[in-house]
């Protein structure tokens, strides 16, 4: 069994990952607080995928990332108001249990798998043509 | 971290990574705002994206323009991401940037460069003027897109022939279709104080199923097949309202001519299809009554129509619009066809909605009227997927029936919203009923109160 990368230390890779941009274009994430030693929370973005009812929408994030992190998955709950099945319309909150592709959750899941699997339900076929609330409103 | 003490004016250098995969080594002080930042970032040299449309994103937020670099805590090395942001559909005005009413930085708004006021912009109080105008010019391509309206530069309509071969395109339907598809544009009609003050015009807009007729090209060129044989008046395209066209007086040697007649009882009605002419007319179906109300009704909608509520004619017109409802068209034609002056505007539909919104002071006529005969219609349509309109149906009736309470069960009223909502993934019936209700059949309205819970 191959050694299990801390939380601290794989939180700090996707700070960096986060911070100078190398992971996928579309979505972005970050420290909440630039001195949270413990990295806890976090915000994200998502450029809404183009083609949907997104498209040129961006929705914020927060990403709360627990001491069990990345052994359990993170708290993600949408500040920018948005209508998806995953998503609880009343406080935002993402039920990672309804994206089929990381329902299971496993350790080497990142933050930014999460945010590219909620963009990907957005693109959805099922749901890109939702109605959407208009832009700007929050949770 | 570390550097969060040093001197605000010391020089950062950092990447700005654009959609298209650009990327921009940036070197800036670190006392810039955002703003400042958008504004280099807007020149050739950088991006080309006008300053108003940037959005940067760093560390999973969205930077706000009255923020130094400093705050948002960007450090050497890393990564901005600029997103050209939300102008709302790009794709459908490819000709109109810049000359869209929007003003720059009104992010939050829904559907930011879609003008709210409709006021503003050369086709005032017409709604549909946005839909034919400039923005969609060049659009697809599609035959003569100039010949429409105003803001295409051309004072007169187009000559029905050319509308003719126009609907014949099939480019054209998809682009209505798209048009009414958009949310934006809904959005849009939907923010017109006209419609949004008025609840049945509102539901119009709101049901897609009406949406659809209305920009349907069949429908059209039924009108204008009527036009035609119309024959008199201001002729042709004059009595024909273009969506764009600015004008809003009803052409008032029409207006007497359709006036004398209704006094007269018809007796020069050759030319006139409403007339007595009803047996060879394709669309008498459509106009239950036209025989026997069209005269008056026709004086009546055009202005006069409070004082001429007592007219015997109209009456009748009521009446029969009333006794027809195996017809799923008449609700809709029935009463208010006659009594909303189809003798001036042959499209019933192009005549309600937009003869109405032109004309503030016809429109609180029909607010009124509508209290008052608009009640039976809407009774009688209950399962009519234009229960909308229903009300309209009545409109042109006399002023002094009684107004009856609808007692459309909600569930009857709101079933084509209830079916959207359904479809929107909201199952909950009552909870779908009663946010129905609290904003008044819009569904968009019900959206936002089942989401906020």
């Amino acid at each position: 069994m191959s050694a299990k990368v801390p939380r601290n230390f794989r939180l700090l890779e996707e700070l960096e990952k986060g911070e100078k941009g190398l992971g996928a274009e579309a979505c972005s994430y970050g420290l909440d607080e630039g001195d949270d030693l413990l990295m806890t929370n976090w915000n994200g973005t998502i450029l809404g995928p183009p083609h949907s009812v997104h498209e040129n929408r961006i929705y914020s994030l927060k990403i709360h990332c627990g001491p069990e992190y990345p052994d359990s998955p993170p708290d993600v709950t949408f500040i920018s108001k948005v209508n998806l099945p995953c998503v609880n319309p009343n406080n935002g909150k993402v039920d990672l249990s309804k994206l089929p592709s990381i329902a299971q959750w496993k350790r080497d899941f990142t933050m930014e798998t999460v945010l590219i699997e909620i963009r990907r339900n957005m693109a959805a076929p099922a749901n890109k043509k939702l109605p959407q609330p208009p832009e700007g409103t929050n949770f | 971290m570390a550097d969060e003490n040093a001197p605000s004016d010391q020089q950062i250098t950092f990447t700005v990574k654009s959609s298209s995969d650009q990327k921009h080594a940036v070197t800036v002080p670190r006392s810039m705002t955002v703003g400042d930042l958008k504004q280099k970032l807007s020149t050739s040299d950088y991006a080309n994206i006008p300053a108003e449309r940037q959005r940067l994103i760093y560390s999973g937020r969205v930077l706000k323009d009255p923020d130094t670099l400093s705050t948002c805590k960007i450090k050497e090395g890393n990564t901005v991401h600029l997103v050209k942001g939300a102008e709302s559909n790009q794709r459908q005005n490819p000709a109109n940037q810049g000359g869209s009413a929007v003003p720059p930085g009104a992010g939050g708004s829904p559907a930011g460069n879609v003008p709210q006021n409709i006021q503003a912009g050369t086709g005032a109080g017409n709604p549909l003027a946005q839909l034919t105008g400039a923005r969609y010019a060049g659009f697809h391509g599609l035959p003569g897109a100039d010949m429409f309206g105003a803001d295409g530069g051309m004072g007169a309509p187009p000559n029905p022939e050319n509308m003719l071969r126009m609907l014949e395109d099939p480019n054209f339907a998809q682009q209505m279709n798209e048009a009414m598809n958009n949310p934006a544009v809904i959005d849009m009609l939907r923010n017109n104080p006209m419609i949004r003050d008025n609840p049945m015009a509102r539901a119009a807009i709101e049901n897609p199923e009406l949406r659809r007729m209305m920009m349907n090209p069949d429908m059209i060129r039924m009108q204008m097949q009527m036009q035609r044989s119309m024959g008199g008046g201001a002729g042709g395209a004059g009595s024909f309202p273009m969506p764009g066209q600015t004008d809003n007086t009803p052409p008032a040697e029409n207006n007497s001519n359709n006036t004398s007649e209704g006094q007269t009882g018809r007796t020069d009605a050759p030319p006139n299809p409403f007339g007595g002419a009803g047996g060879a007319n394709p669309f008498a179906a459509l106009f239950p009554g036209a025989g026997a109300g069209a005269g008056a009704g026709a004086g009546a909608g055009l202005g006069a129509g409070a004082g001429a509520g007592t007219t015997p004619g109209q009456n009748t017109g009521a009446e029969g619009a009333q006794q027809t409802p195996p017809n799923p068209f008449a609700s809709i034609f029935g009463g208010g066809a006659q009594g909303q002056g189809q003798g001036q505007q042959n499209n019933p539909f192009q005549a309600a909605a937009q003869q109405l919104m032109q004309n503030p002071q016809m429109m609180q006529q029909m607010m009124q009227m509508m209290g008052g005969g608009g009640a039976g219609g809407a009774g009688e349509a209950g399962f009519n997927p234009f229960a909308g309109m229903g009300g309209m149906g009545g409109m042109g009736g006399q002023g002094e029936q009684a107004a009856a309470p609808d007692n459309t069960p909600p569930e009857e009223r709101y079933a084509a919203q209830l079916q959207q909502l359904n479809d929107m993934g909201f199952y909950e019936f009552e909870r779908n009923v009663q946010a129905l209700r609290r904003s008044g059949g819009s569904v968009q309205g019900a959206v936002e109160y089942l989401l906020s819970g």
